[in-house]
């Protein structure tokens, strides 16, 4: 993506797991916060808005400030980062939410084999594009 | 209307993600790199990626209120399918054979977890 095959900045690849940690608490506190949220539908009713719980609603407005703080690191971190590491991380985040929203009570997430089976099956694929995309414009430093 | 919500989601992304990849390229220009952050982020190309990945945020936040995010978040992947895809048939780059290996166990995925959520 970026022409100049330079070396990974440590500081580069230090936002891009800031990044990645800020992407799965942003995904949990949205999944929180939207389930006690009433449906869009249900904001208004007889012309007057809905009591909305104010701790859902923090959580997700605080959500997507994390998500923003997410995109800013992970643009920052490409100027450097080789996308083969990058796009792995990104499958490493799926991984941690699965694992998050299953193990975590409160989310109504459930582990199944068929379930498990398809998250691995995305993970492998993003890794698999993620290697062949760093390769195309042959790299002279390993990563 | 699940489903509808994220192909939407999907779609909204891969516009925002190939508009920021234009916004890193304008800022890598001579005349960019000196500038301050204000004047980087009110570039056209960054505006119309986070208005992309703006409304697709509120779209998924629709989503996850149907969906559990465990198997919801890994659907987001098929945006790899989507790139590539626009890499080949739009931008006529080379997409070699462990690529389409990725997408085709990406499409795999998604296609399993949409049996199960």
């Amino acid at each position: 993506m970026n022409g100049a095959p330079g070396k990974t900045s440590p500081l580069d690849l230090a936002l891009a797991w800031v990044s990645m940690a800020l992407a799965c608490t942003a995904q949990l506190a949205m999944r929180w916060g939207m389930m006690h949220l009433p449906a869009p539908s249900k904001w208004v009713i007889d012309g007057t808005i809905a009591s909305l719980d104010p701790g859902a609603l923090a959580a997700v407005g605080g959500a997507m400030a994390a998500y923003a703080a997410s995109m800013l690191c992970w643009m920052t971190a490409l100027r450097s980062v080789p996308l083969a590491r990058a796009y792995a991380l990104l499958g490493v985040s799926y991984i941690l939410v699965y694992l998050a929203a299953a193990m975590l009570p409160s989310l109504g997430g459930q582990f199944t084999p068929l379930r498990t089976t398809g998250v691995l099956l995305v993970v492998i694929g993003v890794f698999l594009t993620g290697s062949a995309s760093s390769h195309a414009p042959r790299r002279t430093s390993g990563s | 209307m699940t489903w509808l919500l994220v192909i939407a989601v999907w779609g909204l992304t891969c516009l925002g993600q190939i508009a920021q990849k234009f916004a890193v390229q304008a800022w890598q220009a001579s005349e960019w790199q000196s500038r301050g952050l204000v004047r980087k982020l009110s570039h056209p190309w960054f505006i119309a990626a986070v208005m992309c990945l703006g409304l697709g945020l509120l779209l998924w936040l629709l989503v996850l209120q149907r969906l559990d995010v465990g198997t919801a978040y890994p659907l987001l992947g098929f945006n790899f399918v989507l790139v590539t895809l626009a890499a080949r048939y739009v931008f006529h780059e080379p997409v070699g054979r462990r690529h389409w290996l990725g997408v085709a166990c990406i499409v795999a995925g998604v296609a399993l977890l949409g049996t199960q959520s």
